[in-house]
């Protein structure tokens, strides 16, 4: 089933065109990515599908219904959640809650009933910790849910922001380069744990990244920018064997390959 | 001993403000130049409520709340959506604006002159009744969903947005809780120094509930509290070194945000498991003994 339709989607900031004519399409629980090199818009795409950034040409639905200037968090109630590049985790706020936070649109009650803290409340607070408290626990950060994102290394920093990222329990995520930064051992666990995303949440993931090894493992499709336009898309074997992929990528070829 | 319960008034009063400003400014990371206004706004209802209109004194408290309510939808409505700098300035314009009017509409307000004869209803215990349901009002919040929010906000508006929060709405609530907040504080105020004038908060004094949250703590109310506590007692206690408050203020701002960015109490709260600690410390010492 059609989830995501990205249709000839462009922005530009000031000259610079970030992204011109980009358009995909994404199925429910599949993997998929968007490759590039350094520039290429990527990042920015993630940003005009998830809201944060307005589009200035062309249209995004998800599940049939144009979200193209939608604000970012009812977008995020309709399931499409992400990461970012540069980890922007809430410094005031504890690893446990920094992922209850994520699941502020689906809170069903108002600051009054708070304020009384109502049965409905409470049951929902309780709700919510058990839910956040799983979530810590499915990516091994449990023994660090009352601690400051900042104390944690930059591994596990990755790490709370997809457990963030899917307390919502989306449709749809946006992984914005999860492996960088990270060594080996972390590569083959966030790959173990991206299948498990998709195999068993049956959630739909979308990855942006320049870990050859990973895209090329994961993902069913890969969809290749420059200079913000898409210049191919296919599969793995077939990407590897684009002649324009090569050309974009002239210098680190080897990676590709 | 009136002196001293005179004291504790003031001082109980300008937590009640202290209080209103840390949700906004602690919390939320606003900063309002014109939070003063509201302030203002709630003892002018007040005063001019039972002074020339002969209300009740009680409705004219709630009224306060009401009004202070509505100018701050007026004034919170449009600027929230604005950059955080652009709040600050037209909050600052908004306190001078609310200042220049009362001085215009003199005939009614009494203009400079100021207003008096304003009925003593506010003393000791309304005013502790009414601080102390503030502050596990405040300190709850802090704990819930709400509070959550607030410092998801401050602490990255773009990431909170993509996280589900409607940071705009978000704002709009903190806003009106702290205005009617300060707006009832505000009333109390003018009941219980029966006199005031448009100079009673201007955005020195508003400047200043934001200085001692930073220097007590954003991340504690507790911090808070207990700074705006030493600072506004000092200052009436030692009348003859009232500037020096200022000086002291100064420096220990200075001081804090050069070795201890985030305040004096950090992230410290006082709670009852922290008192019943200490007394299960206590305890077996003295049975020991
Ligand atoms: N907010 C912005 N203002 C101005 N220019 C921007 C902005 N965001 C991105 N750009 C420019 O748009 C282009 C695409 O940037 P983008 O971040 O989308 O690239 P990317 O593919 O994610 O790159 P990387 O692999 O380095 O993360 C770049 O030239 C960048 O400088
Ligand atoms: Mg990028």
């Amino acid at each position: 089933m059609e989830l995501l339709r990205v249709d000839s989607i462009s922005k530009s900031f000031g000259g610079v065109e970030a992204v011109k004519e980009f358009s995909m399409v994404q199925a429910d629980a599949e993997i998929t990515a968007i490759i590039g090199p350094n520039g290429a818009g990527k990042t920015t795409t993630f940003n005009l599908v998830s809201g944060v950034q307005s589009v200035d040409r062309g249209y995004v639905t998800f599940l049939g219904a144009d979200i193209t200037r939608m604000p970012p968090h009812r977008i995020q109630a309709l399931g499409v959640s992400r990461t970012f590049q540069n980890i922007r985790l809430f410094d005031g706020l504890s690893v446990l809650d920094n992922v209850k936070i994520s699941d502020a649109s689906r809170l069903g009650y108002n600051m009054f009933d708070e304020l009384l803290s109502s049965p409905r409340v409470r049951r929902r607070e309780k709700e919510i910790q058990e839910r956040a408290v799983a979530q810590l626990a499915f990516l091994g950060l449990d023994r660090y849910a009352g601690d400051k994102p900042s104390s944690l290394s930059y591994g596990l920093r990755r790490r709370l922001e997809l457990a963030r990222a899917l307390m919502p329990e989306p449709k749809l995520l946006l992984l914005d380069e999860p492996a960088a930064g990270l060594n080996a051992s972390e590569i083959r666990e966030l790959m173990d744990t991206i299948q498990q995303i998709q195999l068993e949440k049956k959630i739909s993931v979308i990855i942006v990244e320049h870990h050859m090894e990973l895209v090329m493992n994961l993902c069913s499709t890969i969809h290749v920018m420059d200079f913000g336009r898409k210049i191919a898309a296919g599969t793995p074997r077939e990407v590897r064997a684009d002649a324009k992929v090569l050309e974009a990528y002239l210098g680190d070829m080897e990676e590709v390959c | 001993m009136a002196f001293y319960t005179a004291v504790l008034e003031t001082t109980l009063l300008f937590s009640i403000f202290v209080l209103s400003v840390y949700m906004l400014s602690g919390l939320t990371g606003l900063f309002s130049l014109g939070h003063g206004a509201f302030i203002t706004i709630g003892a002018y209802t007040v005063g001019l409520g039972t002074t020339r209109f002969g209300l009740p004194i009680w409705f004219c408290v709630i009224l306060s709340v009401v009004v202070g309510l509505f100018a701050g939808l007026v004034i919170g409505l449009p600027t929230l959506k604005l950059r955080r700098d652009y709040f600050l300035l037209v909050t600052f314009m908004f306190g001078e604006m609310v200042r220049a009017l009362l001085l215009w509409t003199a005939q009614l307000t009494g203009g400079a002159m100021g207003l008096a004869g304003i009925p003593y209803a506010a003393e000791l215990p309304v005013i502790g009744v009414s601080t102390i349901v503030i502050l596990v009002f405040v300190a709850n919040l802090k704990k819930t969903a709400f509070g959550r929010t607030c410092i998801a906000i401050r602490d990255d508006e773009l990431a909170a947005q993509a996280m589900g929060v409607n940071v705009y709405w978000h704002k709009v609530k903190v806003f009106l809780l702290s205005a009617a907040i300060a707006s009832y504080g505000g009333g109390l105020l003018a009941l219980n120094m029966t006199f005031i004038e448009p100079n009673l908060f201007n955005w020195l004094e508003s400047a200043k509930l934001i200085v001692i949250i930073f220097v007590g703590g954003i991340n504690s109310v507790t911090g808070s509290l207990f700074t705006a506590i030493l600072y506004y007692s000092f200052g009436e206690v030692f009348r003859f070194a009232h500037v020096w408050r200022d000086v002291i203020l100064g420096v220990l701002v200075i001081l804090v945000i050069v070795f201890r960015s985030q305040g004096l109490f950090g992230a410290w709260e006082l709670s009852l498991t922290w008192i019943s600690s200490l007394f299960r410390k206590i305890r077996p010492a003295k049975s020991g003994g």
